[in-house]
């Protein structure tokens, strides 16, 4: 299964750097590693570095055109969406998977 | 095989002056020579008497010599130009606007800064690069960076992604010129560190540490040059008397306690800029130290 995060622009693609790290962006990090060893595929994305990827999943691109980058992140699994303005807990992941 | 000079040294103690020598007279010995400034306090505009900007441009009646500034702010632009343009073709300004804001951090000026200075060290068509480098903790920086950015590109590469470089990650593919330049910065034949400091103890400590640091990070090809030393001549009116007597004691302790070669640069009478007076720097330079 593939998750693709599409993050909302941040320094880099992990948010977790700079002297006041969120802790938000600690629990995603440890989810995609988490979800890594289970033998997902997650693919995470950034506007500036490519914003191709953001364009190419239509339900993604109609919310970013609809509410601009507030709308971010959005997370998708096999293509469909799982979060639109939060990070996943591992549960919503696993809710896609029984879907 | 291009050689490399990089200066480095507390702000103020002379280091325009002395790059700027230093490159004109490889332009009078016949070699292609481009002197970089990446210190956006730098004079080389008013050394030369004519304006620098950020391609190389050739110096008037020094033939082979061009100058060059990495100017960290037009740096950032054109770095965000080139991250942004493949967005504005997929979605509204406001939206871009809103990614473009996020981008003007300081690690991102840090990164494009850097990319250019790489660039200055992979032009093939010199046969001298001359750095007059910013003052030595962000000099150190810059040239830390390209060792911990190897290690980092590998470790994402392989799927830690738990630390955090910024926006490195858009640099990625460049990751073999990096190893390149650091090769060439550890190289003894390829490159020289120039300390410039005062015969002064801040001055000297802090060019100390930066000795040390480099060395961790395997370049070992050093030189000092103490600047400013009142001539010997000049030794016997009261007050440059006085101003010696405090010179003394560092311009005897300094060739024990560095490591490479120590050279003495005299306190000029006339300020230095224009080409003759370069000249005549070059020259006592020469004489002071091989570079």
């Amino acid at each position: 299964m593939t998750v693709h995060i599409y993050d909302p622009e941040m320094c880099c693609t992990t948010g977790v750097c700079g002297p006041s790290t969120d802790p938000e962006m600690l629990r995603v990090a440890q989810l995609v590693a988490g979800l890594t060893r289970e033998g997902y595929q997650v693919v995470r994305h950034m506007l500036s570095q490519d914003a191709a990827a953001f364009a190419a999943d239509p339900e993604v691109y109609r919310q970013l055109l609809a509410h601009g980058p507030n709308s971010l992140p959005i997370v998708t699994v096999d293509n469909a969406v799982c979060t639109i303005g939060r990070y996943p807990e591992l549960e919503d992941i696993r809710a896609m998977q029984g879907a | 095989m291009t050689q490399y000079l990089f200066f480095s040294g507390k702000g103020g103690v002379g280091k325009t002056s002395l790059s700027s020598a230093t490159a004109v007279r490889l332009a009078r010995q016949g070699a292609r020579t481009l002197l970089v400034t990446t210190d956006p306090a730098s004079n080389l505009g008013d050394v030369f008497g004519q304006a620098v900007g950020l391609d190389a441009r050739p110096v008037a009646g020094v033939p082979g010599l061009f100058i060059q500034e990495i100017n960290p702010e037009a740096a950032l632009q054109s770095y965000k130009d080139r991250a942004l343009a493949p967005m504005r073709a997929l979605f509204p300004e406001q939206i871009v606007r809103a990614a473009e804001e996020k981008m003007s951090g300081p690690c991102t000026e840090e990164v494009a800064t850097f990319d250019q200075f790489i660039a200055c060290m992979q032009e093939p068509d010199y046969d001298w690069v001359v750095f007059d480098t910013a003052p030595t903790g962000h000099t150190l920086r810059l040239l830390e960076l390209p060792g911990s950015w190897s290690v980092h590109i590998t470790e994402s590469a392989a799927g830690s992604g738990q630390t955090c470089m910024g926006p490195v990650e858009s640099l990625t593919a460049s990751q073999k010129e990096y190893d390149a330049a650091l090769k060439a910065l550890q190289s003894e034949s390829q490159s020289t560190f120039v300390f410039v400091t005062q015969p002064s103890k801040l001055s000297i400590d802090e060019m100390m540490r930066a000795s040390e640091e480099l060395k961790k990070l395997g370049i070992h090809h050093q030189i000092a040059v103490l600047n400013g030393v009142i001539p010997e001549e000049e030794r016997v009116h009261p007050y440059s008397q006085r101003r010696w007597r405090r010179q003394m004691p560092f311009v005897e302790s300094l060739p024990q306690e560095f490591s490479g070669p120590v050279g003495m640069m005299p306190l000029y009478a006339d300020e230095i800029k224009g080409i003759e007076m370069l000249e005549r720097v070059g020259r006592d330079l020469d004489d002071a130290i091989h570079l």
